[in-house]
Protein backbone atom coordinates (compact mmCIF):
# COMPACT_ATOMS: atom_id res chain seq x y z
CA UNK A 1 0.00 0.00 0.00
CA UNK A 2 2.10 2.54 1.02
CA UNK A 3 4.79 1.45 -1.90
CA UNK A 4 1.92 1.69 -4.65
CA UNK A 5 1.35 5.59 -3.32
CA UNK A 6 5.49 6.18 -3.38
CA UNK A 7 5.30 5.27 -6.80
CA UNK A 8 2.21 7.29 -7.49
CA UNK A 9 3.54 10.30 -5.77
CA UNK A 10 7.15 10.17 -7.15
CA UNK A 11 5.62 9.66 -11.21
CA UNK A 12 3.43 12.44 -10.03
CA UNK A 13 6.33 14.33 -8.79
CA UNK A 14 8.65 13.84 -11.53
CA UNK A 15 5.86 14.91 -13.99
CA UNK A 16 5.37 17.74 -12.22
CA UNK A 17 8.81 18.91 -12.51
CA UNK A 18 9.16 18.43 -15.66
CA UNK A 19 6.24 20.38 -16.41
CA UNK A 20 8.20 23.21 -14.92
CA UNK A 21 11.07 22.78 -16.96
CA UNK A 22 9.53 21.80 -20.17
CA UNK A 23 6.26 23.69 -20.58
CA UNK A 24 6.00 26.35 -22.93
CA UNK A 25 3.32 28.36 -21.06
CA UNK A 26 4.12 29.78 -17.93
CA UNK A 27 1.49 29.25 -16.29
CA UNK A 28 1.69 25.67 -17.09
CA UNK A 29 5.15 25.41 -15.24
CA UNK A 30 3.28 26.97 -12.13
CA UNK A 31 1.01 24.61 -12.02
CA UNK A 32 3.38 21.90 -12.25
CA UNK A 33 5.09 23.43 -9.87
CA UNK A 34 2.59 22.88 -7.57
CA UNK A 35 1.83 19.13 -8.54
CA UNK A 36 5.44 18.40 -7.86
CA UNK A 37 5.05 19.78 -4.27
CA UNK A 38 1.70 18.75 -3.17
CA UNK A 39 3.03 15.07 -4.11
CA UNK A 40 6.61 15.72 -2.09
CA UNK A 41 3.94 16.48 0.61
CA UNK A 42 2.74 13.02 0.19
CA UNK A 43 6.19 11.68 -0.06
CA UNK A 44 6.75 13.10 3.09
CA UNK A 45 3.60 11.34 4.62
CA UNK A 46 5.18 7.78 3.15
CA UNK A 47 8.17 8.95 5.32
CA UNK A 48 6.84 8.97 8.61
CA UNK A 49 7.12 12.80 8.30
CA UNK A 50 4.19 13.97 9.27
CA UNK A 51 4.81 17.90 10.74
CA UNK A 52 7.19 18.23 7.30
CA UNK A 53 3.84 16.88 5.70
CA UNK A 54 1.89 19.70 6.93
CA UNK A 55 4.40 22.16 6.45
CA UNK A 56 5.45 21.44 3.05
CA UNK A 57 1.62 22.01 2.46
CA UNK A 58 1.54 25.23 4.18
CA UNK A 59 4.56 26.94 2.97
CA UNK A 60 4.88 25.71 -0.34
CA UNK A 61 1.58 24.88 -1.70
CA UNK A 62 0.20 27.82 -0.08
CA UNK A 63 2.19 30.25 0.46
CA UNK A 64 5.58 29.79 -2.24
CA UNK A 65 3.39 28.92 -5.72
CA UNK A 66 0.71 31.24 -4.88
CA UNK A 67 3.98 33.69 -4.83
CA UNK A 68 4.79 32.38 -7.82
CA UNK A 69 1.59 32.15 -9.65
CA UNK A 70 1.36 36.37 -8.95
CA UNK A 71 4.92 36.75 -10.50
CA UNK A 72 3.81 34.78 -13.25
CA UNK A 73 0.68 37.01 -13.88
CA UNK A 74 2.71 40.19 -12.96
CA UNK A 75 5.15 39.95 -15.05
CA UNK A 76 2.33 39.24 -17.92
CA UNK A 77 5.14 37.49 -20.22
CA UNK A 78 2.05 34.40 -19.90
CA UNK A 79 1.58 33.97 -23.53
CA UNK A 80 5.58 34.35 -24.77
CA UNK A 81 7.28 30.82 -24.74
CA UNK A 82 9.21 30.24 -22.01
CA UNK A 83 12.22 29.75 -23.97
CA UNK A 84 15.60 28.38 -23.51
CA UNK A 85 19.51 29.26 -23.72
CA UNK A 86 20.80 28.70 -27.38
CA UNK A 87 23.46 26.78 -25.35
CA UNK A 88 20.61 24.45 -23.55
CA UNK A 89 21.27 21.40 -24.75
CA UNK A 90 25.06 21.93 -22.78
CA UNK A 91 22.50 22.35 -19.81
CA UNK A 92 20.64 19.30 -20.58
CA UNK A 93 23.91 17.57 -20.62
CA UNK A 94 24.97 18.44 -17.60
CA UNK A 95 22.21 17.77 -15.72
CA UNK A 96 21.74 14.19 -17.53
CA UNK A 97 25.66 13.67 -16.13
CA UNK A 98 24.69 14.41 -12.88
CA UNK A 99 21.30 12.37 -12.66
CA UNK A 100 23.83 9.54 -13.91
CA UNK A 101 26.46 10.18 -11.08
CA UNK A 102 24.33 10.64 -8.64
CA UNK A 103 22.12 7.52 -9.22
CA UNK A 104 25.07 5.19 -9.89
CA UNK A 105 26.37 6.32 -6.28
CA UNK A 106 23.45 5.92 -4.64
CA UNK A 107 22.78 2.27 -6.04
CA UNK A 108 26.04 1.10 -5.42
CA UNK A 109 27.08 2.70 -1.88
CA UNK A 110 26.15 -0.08 0.93
CA UNK A 111 24.06 2.42 3.35
CA UNK A 112 24.02 1.17 6.27
CA UNK A 113 20.09 1.46 6.75
CA UNK A 114 17.31 -0.38 8.42
CA UNK A 115 13.86 1.09 8.52
CA UNK A 116 13.36 1.58 12.02
CA UNK A 117 10.11 -1.25 12.73
CA UNK A 118 7.81 -1.98 9.97
CA UNK A 119 5.20 0.09 11.51
CA UNK A 120 4.92 2.60 8.47
CA UNK A 121 1.39 4.05 9.53
CA UNK A 122 1.88 6.06 12.20
CA UNK A 123 -0.51 5.34 13.94
CA UNK A 124 0.40 2.25 15.03
CA UNK A 125 3.68 3.16 15.27
CA UNK A 126 5.51 3.98 18.65
CA UNK A 127 5.08 7.52 17.92
CA UNK A 128 9.27 7.89 18.37
CA UNK A 129 9.54 9.41 14.81
CA UNK A 130 8.11 12.77 13.70
CA UNK A 131 5.74 14.90 16.19
CA UNK A 132 6.81 14.00 19.72
CA UNK A 133 10.55 15.24 20.22
CA UNK A 134 10.76 16.95 16.99
CA UNK A 135 9.69 20.16 18.96
CA UNK A 136 12.11 19.37 21.81
CA UNK A 137 14.91 18.76 19.41
CA UNK A 138 13.60 22.12 17.80
CA UNK A 139 13.96 24.43 21.26
CA UNK A 140 17.02 22.35 22.75
CA UNK A 141 19.66 21.54 20.60
CA UNK A 142 18.50 23.73 17.76
CA UNK A 143 17.55 26.43 19.25
CA UNK A 144 19.93 28.81 17.93
CA UNK A 145 19.54 27.81 14.42
CA UNK A 146 15.50 28.38 15.07
CA UNK A 147 16.17 31.73 16.30
CA UNK A 148 17.93 32.79 13.40
CA UNK A 149 15.59 30.99 10.81
CA UNK A 150 12.98 33.50 12.67
CA UNK A 151 15.45 36.79 12.39
CA UNK A 152 16.10 35.00 8.56
CA UNK A 153 12.71 35.66 7.71
CA UNK A 154 12.05 38.91 9.14
CA UNK A 155 15.06 40.49 7.21
CA UNK A 156 13.55 38.56 4.00
CA UNK A 157 10.10 40.01 5.04
CA UNK A 158 11.20 43.76 5.44
CA UNK A 159 14.08 43.40 2.45
CA UNK A 160 10.77 42.03 0.19
CA UNK A 161 9.52 45.17 1.17
CA UNK A 162 11.75 47.82 0.63
CA UNK A 163 13.01 46.12 -2.83
CA UNK A 164 9.68 45.78 -4.17
CA UNK A 165 8.15 49.69 -3.04
CA UNK A 166 6.97 51.82 -5.18
CA UNK A 167 9.08 54.41 -5.81
CA UNK B 1 6.05 -5.81 -4.63
CA UNK B 2 9.26 -5.46 -3.08
CA UNK B 3 9.18 -2.84 0.18
CA UNK B 4 10.40 0.29 -0.28
CA UNK B 5 14.16 1.21 0.26
CA UNK B 6 16.02 4.32 1.32
CA UNK B 7 17.63 3.79 -2.76
CA UNK B 8 13.69 4.71 -4.24
CA UNK B 9 13.70 7.70 -2.04
CA UNK B 10 17.30 8.95 -3.35
CA UNK B 11 16.74 7.92 -6.63
CA UNK B 12 13.32 10.11 -6.75
CA UNK B 13 15.36 13.32 -4.99
CA UNK B 14 18.28 12.53 -7.74
CA UNK B 15 15.56 12.89 -10.38
CA UNK B 16 13.91 16.29 -8.64
CA UNK B 17 17.52 17.57 -8.30
CA UNK B 18 18.71 17.12 -12.03
CA UNK B 19 15.09 18.26 -13.54
CA UNK B 20 15.43 21.75 -11.38
CA UNK B 21 19.88 21.88 -12.39
CA UNK B 22 18.52 21.58 -16.13
CA UNK B 23 16.09 23.87 -15.79
CA UNK B 24 18.09 26.41 -14.13
CA UNK B 25 20.80 26.18 -16.31
CA UNK B 26 19.01 26.23 -19.64
CA UNK B 27 16.09 28.39 -19.30
CA UNK B 28 16.09 32.25 -19.35
CA UNK B 29 12.88 33.25 -17.35
CA UNK B 30 13.72 34.05 -14.44
CA UNK B 31 10.75 32.44 -12.73
CA UNK B 32 11.07 29.62 -14.82
CA UNK B 33 14.79 29.58 -12.88
CA UNK B 34 13.24 30.32 -9.46
CA UNK B 35 10.51 27.26 -9.90
CA UNK B 36 13.67 25.09 -10.57
CA UNK B 37 15.73 26.24 -7.83
CA UNK B 38 12.86 25.37 -5.57
CA UNK B 39 12.45 21.79 -7.20
CA UNK B 40 16.09 21.17 -6.23
CA UNK B 41 15.59 22.30 -2.46
CA UNK B 42 12.80 19.96 -2.57
CA UNK B 43 15.06 17.24 -4.33
CA UNK B 44 17.37 17.60 -1.49
CA UNK B 45 14.90 17.53 1.29
CA UNK B 46 13.19 14.45 0.08
CA UNK B 47 16.64 12.92 0.75
CA UNK B 48 17.42 14.56 3.87
CA UNK B 49 13.89 12.95 5.06
CA UNK B 50 14.71 9.57 3.48
CA UNK B 51 18.32 9.36 5.57
CA UNK B 52 16.49 10.34 8.92
CA UNK B 53 13.94 7.45 8.12
CA UNK B 54 16.44 4.73 7.53
CA UNK B 55 19.16 5.61 9.63
CA UNK B 56 20.19 3.00 12.01
CA UNK B 57 19.97 5.11 14.76
CA UNK B 58 16.58 7.55 16.13
CA UNK B 59 17.41 10.57 14.30
CA UNK B 60 15.45 13.37 13.60
CA UNK B 61 18.26 15.86 12.67
CA UNK B 62 16.79 15.49 8.78
CA UNK B 63 13.82 16.63 9.60
CA UNK B 64 15.72 19.49 11.29
CA UNK B 65 17.40 20.16 8.41
CA UNK B 66 14.78 20.40 6.05
CA UNK B 67 12.50 22.48 8.34
CA UNK B 68 15.22 25.01 8.10
CA UNK B 69 15.77 24.60 3.97
CA UNK B 70 11.98 25.28 3.96
CA UNK B 71 12.22 28.43 6.03
CA UNK B 72 15.59 29.99 3.58
CA UNK B 73 13.86 28.88 0.45
CA UNK B 74 10.71 30.81 1.68
CA UNK B 75 12.96 33.57 2.32
CA UNK B 76 14.76 33.17 -0.82
CA UNK B 77 11.63 33.21 -2.86
CA UNK B 78 10.19 36.14 -1.36
CA UNK B 79 13.27 38.34 -1.96
CA UNK B 80 13.89 37.12 -5.39
CA UNK B 81 10.36 38.10 -6.62
CA UNK B 82 10.56 40.90 -5.13
CA UNK B 83 13.92 41.82 -7.15
CA UNK B 84 12.49 40.18 -10.13
CA UNK B 85 9.14 42.32 -9.77
CA UNK B 86 11.71 45.52 -9.44
CA UNK B 87 13.84 45.07 -12.31
CA UNK B 88 10.49 44.32 -14.41
CA UNK B 89 9.00 47.57 -13.69
CA UNK B 90 12.26 49.05 -14.46
CA UNK B 91 13.28 46.98 -17.61
CA UNK B 92 10.40 45.05 -18.58
CA UNK B 93 11.81 41.77 -19.17
CA UNK B 94 12.28 39.12 -17.11
CA UNK B 95 14.68 37.37 -19.36
CA UNK B 96 17.75 36.32 -17.88
CA UNK B 97 19.84 36.84 -21.06
CA UNK B 98 18.89 40.99 -20.88
CA UNK B 99 19.27 41.19 -17.34
CA UNK B 100 22.97 42.52 -17.38
CA UNK B 101 22.98 45.80 -15.17
CA UNK B 102 26.10 44.30 -13.25
CA UNK B 103 28.48 44.02 -16.51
Amino acid sequence: MVTLAFFFLATAAMIGALAVVTARNLFYAALGLLVSLAAVAGIYVTLDADFLALAQFLIYVGGIAVLIVFAVMMTAQINRASSSHRLWPLGLLTGAATLAGLAYVMINTEWRSESRGETISPMVGDASSAGIHLPDLLFSTYLLPFELAGLLLLVATIGALVIARER
Amino acid sequence: MDALALQHYLLLSAGLFAVGLVGVLAKRNVVVILMSIELMLNGVNVALVAFSRYSPVDELAGHIFAIFIITVAAAEVAIGLAILLTIFARRNTVDAAEINLLK
